[in-house]
């Protein structure tokens, strides 16, 4: 990027000496390869991984413009331009669908992001590795039980005879319908998803955590600070990276949202706030096993999360002194 | 950003060359064999390449099917199978079609009449009814007989895609799927309480609230529950209580009227008193809280436990035993005195059971084969079990005079495993004339059918049902559509009506709201299906 | 350690201990009911609940399971698959995200751009499985590692705690007249335990838990691993109401998954829970200590 502006302000000077400029520059960038080359060596695999697995099956994302025949295979099938699209986004209920992705997405993010953090720094609190371990395999342990059991559980604790309910009745006479009610499904969604989630991804962050001198600790205590003030002025700066870079990536997964716990947890009744993308798609594409059209709909939401990367990155290191994805 | 443009560039590059990379092999059919005037059992065996799908609980390769080992006896064609558990089916199959790796034919494909036009559009499979004509004398007697399958079989460019499965049990009115939700109620309530079976909706309101209120389980706790259902198109749920109050309804929401009107139930003048009348009910506290969130597995486990008052489904042995506790339960007058039993667009037929592949060169042995199949003995061993297999039970005994396969009684062991382990499916045809000649009824079926004839048949005011129309791929893409949202609504609606009351004031919005989605459309689209179908 | 802790340093642990307990009993209550269920019999399950009455206990889960032969070799593929894939994945990424960490590294912004862009847009399952299938590597382990070796959030993660070491250590060995080779392995790479473990952890577990992959590219049933295995006895199918065998087939087929669904996940959690504590120590504190002098 910097190189650029500089290109630009040199725009009115002598050309030879700019074309000059722009021949060292290679010639420099050539001589780092040259001396650094075990740096290239390095990072061979996963270019090659990279282009192999990921770039050469790219061609198919055409499929979203084209008229999928699976003899035709997909560079012969019938070009239908955004045909796919058109379909999907005059859907009669585009919008609510559209929003209810959105909402439970940002709102999953927004709720999820902090947990694992200061999960993370309680932990790290913990004087006794005994207990300290004993916690963390608990907490992990969610992590291992299938969506599927997940629900299956849900619908069980949650039901309006359920224990749960049987508390509320107790105390308000009529149980909620936490299943059956729209209000409440986002609410579920995300709070199991955290209950299952937070405390393995908390891992990431202890592991960061455990590179914090110690030193630095002991020197801030002689100095009188608190846990809490040690907590921020330590500690948080070295999540600060880490932390940067999971909502970065956060917010470029947002319309990426899986199909799979939300399609599990609809009820009849609930399908206002439950439909969402990926299960609309996969309902009116069930019909065909259609993958020009889930494919159009994924390009659809990828363009989406791609600006959303970009916006939120742009902020983020707005925030963070210029430390970003980038 | 430059480096962003470079980058694409790279990629596109990349992309370019790699495309040209990709190449269709369709290797998985078999070679040409050349074979002519071809009568079983063949001189030479040979082989086809098979695709199919079976359950987990089924031998993972199907020749150790007793059923096909006897048909490699018979025929000389040994058949080379993928074969694929149900849950990996669909995925395995639809990749296989999109990588160019076309077997001779796919036995039990479970493809949608949108699949079957989509693949005959790509030339992916093949018209058969030439070969229907040339080399199938099975199903042409079939056909004969029952010719009204020909035109379900047809699509609308006149072609004959797909090789079917029939299943007769009864037919018309008659027909075992006439009905899917049947009412069960809880009689040995109604003794203990000294009631009488209810006659009208009325008198069952008065019922359930005696279940509820008069303790008939004796344990001194109000834990009865008066009525349950899953609320969801099929067999568990109320459809079945609309009949009391007009046209009625049934899991697709389609009925046709005596003047050959395609009418959509969830729009009618019935539907709405009947939505009154259950929310009557559940204000008195009647109706099962989990009806509306409970899956299969809680239903059968309170139904197990007879905590129920009156429940729905196909078949009472499933949920609370074949015992008499519970039974049958007479269609209702409504208060207009009013007694109607809708009945259910549901058929034994399968369009897109068998499909032959555009790979396939051996035309004539293929259709051969299959037409063993449609033979009338085979097809009722392929579609339930065999006989005289000495390793496991058998589903049937054989009747040398009689040429018949009667049923034998299965001793307790699980009908499900006994058929997955040795029935294959696939395309057959079992028709109604077969009982007695051929085979006779399974026991369930029998009852069943005996029951629908006596309590349900003399009230069914329609005369016809919705047929399997075959539609155009346009329409199949505008139906799903439609439906998707528009029949999500409708049970969405009908769940809060029932809760909360509202249905006479939102009424019309409702009405607005479903023409938004595509009612209309709907309509005219399936009544010019039923209009060519006659 | 003598630590002095001042007053508010006390209240702050107490209420921190008191947070972490209840944290751990909301997510303990759920898990003991697994456990419990899978012990039960699913009807008495549905209708009461936990029932410590031993006639409703039945170990009818497990056996389906343990007695079904596939399940001895869905195990010992699971972990061939995912150690493979935990040790190729983890070599890949911290090996590229290494010179992504150096300031200065030519073509870091060109090599971000590519691996982000593979985020976003991929071509899909179809040509993927064509291009397994033209490499040759349909039913062999290498379908299972290779394609999804690549994972480039774990590259970013290894990149953010490489950068998170301080550069003095780089210079420091540099002075020693070490090379870019001897710097990345004897300096960075043993003070990376913690993400080499935690990068091991989420691949290990995340191979284990899959099973998505094998389904698509394993046809033979002797390679399938553990999750295939369990998802196959566990299958849940919607019924079409025109059917009739089928209705018989759907009850006893959802009977029998109701049964599997709590004891399957305690075997195959089983593994992982055990094996966790192994890894504990490398996440302690200190690991960069003295690392400086």
């Amino acid at each position: 990027m910097q190189e650029l502006t500089k290109a630009g302000s040199e725009q009115d000077m002598n050309i030879p000496l700019q074309a000059e400029k722009q021949a060292t520059k290679r010639m420099k960038k050539l001589r780092y390869i040259r001396d650094n080359y075990f740096l290239y060596l390095l990072i061979a695999p996963a270019i090659i991984l990279t282009i192999v697995f990921k770039y050469i099956p790219m061609y198919g994302a055409i499929i979203a413009f084209k008229d999928f025949s699976t003899i035709k295979g997909i560079l012969g099938s019938e070009w239908v331009g955004f045909e796919n699209f058109i379909k999907f986004l005059s859907s009669p209920n585009f919008g609510t669908i559209f929003m209810s992705t959105l909402k439970l997405s940002l709102y999953g993010l927004i709720l999820g992001f902090p947990i694992p953090i200061i999960l993370a720094l309680m932990l790290n609190q913990v004087r006794r590795a005994a207990i300290k371990k004993n916690i963390q395999l608990v907490l992990y342990a969610p992590n291992f039980i299938s969506v599927v059991v997940i629900v299956g559980m849900l619908f069980i604790f949650m039901s309006p005879t359920g224990p749960i309910n049987q508390v509320v009745t107790m105390l308000t006479g009529e149980p909620i319908g936490f299943l059956s009610d729209p209000d409440y499904f986002r609410s579920i969604y995300i709070l199991s998803g955290i209950w299952q989630a937070a405390g393995w991804s908390s891992i990431i962050y202890v592991a960061a955590l455990a590179n914090v001198d110690p030193e630095l600790h002991n020197a801030a205590t002689l100095d009188g600070a608190n846990i809490i003030q040690r907590m921020i002025h330590i500690d948080l700066p070295a999540l600060k990276p880490l932390m940067a870079v999971t909502f970065i990536l956060g917010a470029g997964g947002i319309m990426a949202i899986g199909f799979e716990k939300a399609y599990l947890m609809q009820t009849t009744m609930n399908l206002p706030t439950s439909e969402i993308i990926p299960t609309y798609v996969y309902k009116v594409g069930l019909q065909a096993g259609d993958y020009a059209y889930s494919a159009a709909v994924g390009l659809f939401n990828s363009v989406i999360n791609v600006i959303l990367l970009i916006v939120v990155n742009y902020i983020v290191k707005k925030l963070n002194e210029g430390e970003g994805l980038y | 950003m430059k480096k962003v443009k470079k980058v694409v560039v790279a990629t596109l590059a990349t992309m370019l060359i790699a495309s040209g990379c990709s190449n269709k092999s369709s290797e998985t059919a078999s070679k040409e064999y050349n074979l002519k005037n071809v009568s079983f059992p063949l001189e030479e065996k040979v082989t086809l390449n098979f695709m199919t799908q079976s359950s987990p609980l089924a031998p993972k390769d199907p020749n150790e099917k007793l059923i096909y080992q006897r048909l490699e006896e018979e025929t000389g064609v040994n058949i080379k199978w993928k074969n694929y558990t149900s849950d990996v089916f669909v995925e395995k199959r639809n990749l296989a079609m999109a990588s160019g790796d076309l077997p001779d034919a796919i036995l039990d494909a479970s493809f949608g009449d949108y699949d079957l036009l989509k693949l005959a559009k790509d030339g992916a499979i093949i018209p058969v009814e030439e070969l229907i004509e040339k080399y199938m004398p099975n199903l042409q007697s079939v056909l004969q007989a029952a010719p009204e399958y020909k035109a379900m079989m047809t699509a609308p460019d006149g072609h004959i895609y797909s090789f079917p499965w029939i299943e007769e049990l009864g037919s018309g009115k008659e027909s075992i799927q006439s009905v899917d939700d049947l009412p069960w109620i809880n009689v040995e309530w109604l003794n203990k309480l000294g009631l009488e079976m209810p006659k009208t909706t009325e008198e069952l309101k008065e019922v359930l609230i005696a279940f509820k209120t008069q303790d008939p389980n004796g344990n001194g706790k109000a834990d009865e529950i008066p009525l349950s259902f899953i609320s969801k198109p099929g067999g568990e749920d109320l459809a079945f209580m609309f009949g009391s109050f007009g046209l009625g309804e049934n899991w697709d929401h389609t009925v046709v009227t005596n003047e050959g009107k395609v009418t959509f139930t969830a729009s009618d003048e019935g539907y709405k008193e009947g939505v009154k009348f259950f929310n009557e009910l559940y204000a008195e506290g009647l109706i099962d809280v989990e009806a509306f969130e409970q899956d299969w597995n809680t239903y059968i486990a309170k139904g197990k436990d007879n905590r129920y008052g009156m429940y729905f489904t196909w078949d009472k042995s499933n949920i609370t035993g074949m015992n008499d506790k519970y039974d049958l339960m007479p269609p209702l007058a409504g208060p207009d005195g009013h007694i109607n039993v809708a009945r259910t667009n549901g058929m034994g037929f399968d369009r897109g059971r068998m499909v032959i592949t555009s790979a396939n060169k051996n035309l004539e042995l293929t259709a051969k084969w299959i037409d063993e199949l449609y033979e009338p003995i085979q097809s009722v061993q392929n579609n339930w079990g065999t006989y005289g297999d000495d390793k496991q039970q058998n589903i049937f005994e054989y009747d040398e005079e009689a040429n018949m396969l009667k049923h034998l009684s299965l001793e307790g062991a699980a009908p499900v495993e006994l058929r997955q382990k040795t029935n294959i499916g696939g395309p057959l045809a079992i028709l109604d004339e077969y009982y007695g000649m051929v085979t006779t009824k399974p026991a369930d079926a029998a009852w069943r059918l005996e029951l629908l004839k006596d309590v349900m048949v003399p009230h069914m005011q329609a005369e016809n049902i919705y047929p399997k129309v075959f539609f155009s791929i346009e329409e199949l893409d505008r139906l799903s559509t439609i439906e998707t949202d528009m029949f999500a609504y409708v049970m969405r609606k009908r769940a809060e009506w029932i809760q909360n009351g509202k249905v006479e004031k939102e009424w019309d919005s409702y009405l607005k709201e479903l023409d938004r989605l595509g009612l209309q459309d709907w309509l005219e689209i399936k009544q010019s299906g039923y209009d060519r179908n006659r | 350690m003598n630590n002095k802790y001042t007053r508010m340093d006390r209240i702050i642990l107490n209420i921190n201990n008191i947070f972490l307990f209840l944290a751990v009993l909301v997510v303990l209550v759920p898990l003991v009911y697994v456990v419990l269920a899978s012990f039960m019999d699913p009807t008495v399950l549905l209708n009461k609940g936990i029932s410590f009455n031993l006639s409703d206990w039945s170990l009818e889960g497990y056996k389906l399971i343990l007695e079904n032969d596939a399940m001895l070799k869905g195990f010992i593929n699971s972990i061939l698959y995912s150690v493979g894939f935990a040790v190729v994945t983890v070599v890949v990424s911290l090996f590229a995200a290494y010179p992504l960490s150096i300031n200065g590294f030519v073509g870091k912004n060109f090599f971000m751009t590519m691996f982000i862009i593979t985020m976003f847009f991929s071509g899909g399952l179809v040509p993927t499985y064509l291009l397994v299938k033209d490499l040759g590597m349909l039913n062999t382990i290498w379908a299972i590692i290779l394609p999804g070796a690549i994972n480039v959030w774990n590259i970013i993660l290894a990149r953010t705690y490489f950068k998170g070491i301080p550069y003095e250590l780089h210079e420091a060995a540099k002075v020693d007249g070490a090379s870019d080779l001897l710097v990345f392995f004897k300096v960075v790479l043993p003070l990376s335990k913690p993400i080499i473990f935690v990068l091991a952890m989420y691949a290990f577990v995340g191979q284990w838990n899959s099973y998505f992959d094998a389904m698509i590219y394993l046809d033979n049933p002797n390679l399938h691993p553990l999750q295939l295995v369990l998802r196959s006895i566990l299958i849940q199918n919607s019924t079409d109401p025109g059917m009739i065998s089928d209705q018989l087939a759907m009850a006893e087929l959802k009977k029998l998954s109701e049964m599997i669904k709590y004891s399957s996940i305690v075997i195959s959690s089983l593994p992982l829970i055990v094996m966790y504590p192994f890894f504990q120590k490398y996440f302690e504190k200190g690991v960069m200590v003295g690392s400086l002098k």
